[in-house]
């Protein structure tokens, strides 16, 4: 029996506020690059 | 609508004394953290630096929770709104990159500067509560003016510190750090709105440290493996320094208690407030730099001037931030904020059933836990450091006092929810 998708996946992916995180994160990851 | 009710009035203000009590004992013990990783004088590179302590945090998030809790509650409150187990690996990974850019902020411009630099967290933090969280919004206008003023001053003071340090440190080492130590106030900023998501839907604290420490050790391996070139090279790194790990260990365990505290504090007094509270960690920074570790001997009094004005400043601006309590309006606001939350990802309103139960499990963790930093002390060796004991034991005893009240008014008020 296939399992039916999480129901909090697509409102997390839809969440504006998910985002800025990971673009934070991302950015952060490069600056890191720079001091090192 | 109709006034509040007597017991929602007290209730809220005991979670509001809950929250600022919370805030406070956040910034003794995450200010104290700094202070072993000064003990690592040589030998390790700040991402190595940065991945021991995170072990140490490890080991800390998963005991504390076994110990107070256990860890089937953590299981219940996973099952209930599992999208939160995401949220919380995000803001792990978030706080490993920043925390691995603060040492190399410390490096390159030391503590007592790099401190108040990355505490402007709190201005970025109350920025996003006030955009996604209804923080501040209704709030009445002085209360609102209150909290302007004070992030203008804490601008201020950063850049006053930020002056500082350029008659402290050579030009490029300056530049380096002032950019490592303001990306990690961007990141730990912007790490809170993960928090204030799990709390706005209930979760339990110490649940959603648990799934925050996966994102910290995924990412801080991953750097570490990265820099050392594989594993074994990041064995040899670490075999090599092993009289040092401890204090690293030390460093990951103390941050953990007052992260734990910082949580709690965002959880029932907002971003807005609990964040620049725990950001008087920057004054126990000081304290720690100076008192114990002598720093700042050298510097001209128009430097020492520049850094103590500076942070007392900031300290200024925190306390009236904080001052600016959430009146009922705000509350709603706050309440609408949670509804958006719990229809968005389909939860329970109330998420936490406040269950304690300990297993054999548990124990084993703890006793793991225990077993791993008592194993790391017996390696550990004292460095030759100019330390001042006297006040080593001073800010000891406070921090624990601090703590040990914090953690009973909490018990009494909230059952550690």
């Amino acid at each position: 029996m296939k399992s039916p998708r999480p129901s909090w996946v697509v409102p997390l992916l839809h969440d504006a506020q998910f985002w800025i995180p990971v673009v934070v994160l991302v950015a952060g990851v490069l600056v890191l690059e720079w001091v090192r | 609508m109709g006034s509040l009710s007597a017991t929602e009035a007290a209730r809220r203000r005991r979670l509001q004394i809950v929250g600022v009590l919370s805030g406070l004992t956040a910034g003794a013990w995450l200010g104290a953290a700094e202070a072993p990783t000064k003990l690592v004088v040589a030998g390790l590179s700040p991402i190595l630096v940065s991945f021991c302590m995170v072990i140490g945090v490890f080991l800390a998030r998963w005991s504390a929770p076994a110990l107070v809790r256990g860890l089937g509650a953590v299981g219940d409150d996973a099952r209930r709104a599992p999208h939160l187990i995401v949220w919380g690996v995000l803001a792990g990974c978030l706080w490993a990159v920043a925390n691995t850019l603060t040492v190399y902020a410390i490096r390159d411009v030391g503590l007592s500067i790099a401190f108040p630099l990355w505490n402007t967290n709190s201005v970025i933090g109350m920025l996003w509560g006030v955009l996604f969280f209804g923080e501040l919004r209704s709030a009445r206008r002085a209360r609102q003016i209150t909290v302007v003023a004070g992030v203008l001053v804490l601008f201020v003071a950063a850049l006053l510190i930020a002056e500082a340090s350029a008659a402290q440190a050579p030009r490029r080492d300056v530049a380096h750090g002032i950019a490592a130590a303001l990306a990690a106030g961007v990141l730990w900023g912007t790490m809170y709105i993960p928090y204030r998501k799990a709390y706005l839907t209930g979760m339990n604290p110490l649940s959603f440290l648990t799934f925050f420490t996966i994102g910290e050790v995924v990412t801080m391996s991953v750097l570490a493996l990265g820099e050392s070139g594989g594993v074994v090279p990041l064995w040899h790194a670490l075999t090599a320094a092993r009289s040092a790990l401890f204090w690293l260990l030390l460093g990951g365990f103390v941050w953990v208690l007052g992260d734990l505290a910082q949580q709690y504090a965002v959880k029932y007094v907002g971003i807005s407030r609990g964040i620049p509270l725990s950001n008087t960690n920057q004054l126990w920074g000081l304290l720690w730099g100076v008192l114990v570790f002598g720093e700042l001997r050298g510097a001209s009094v128009t430097v020492r001037f520049m850094v103590i004005g500076g942070s007392v400043l900031m300290l200024l601006a925190a306390g009236a931030i904080a001052s600016a309590s959430a009146d009922d309006r705000e509350h709603d606001r706050w309440d609408a904020a949670a509804a958006r939350e719990t229809t968005r990802y389909n939860v329970g309103a109330e998420l936490t059933a406040g269950r304690q139960r300990r297993t054999w499990a548990d124990w084993v963790i703890v006793a793991l836990a225990t077993g791993t930093f008592i194993a790391f002390a017996s390696l550990a060796r004292v460095p030759q450091l100019a330390i001042r004991v006297e006040w080593l034991y001073l800010l000891v005893a406070v921090s624990l006092s601090l703590f040990a009240v914090w953690a009973t008014t909490l018990w009494r008020t909230t059952r550690f929810t």
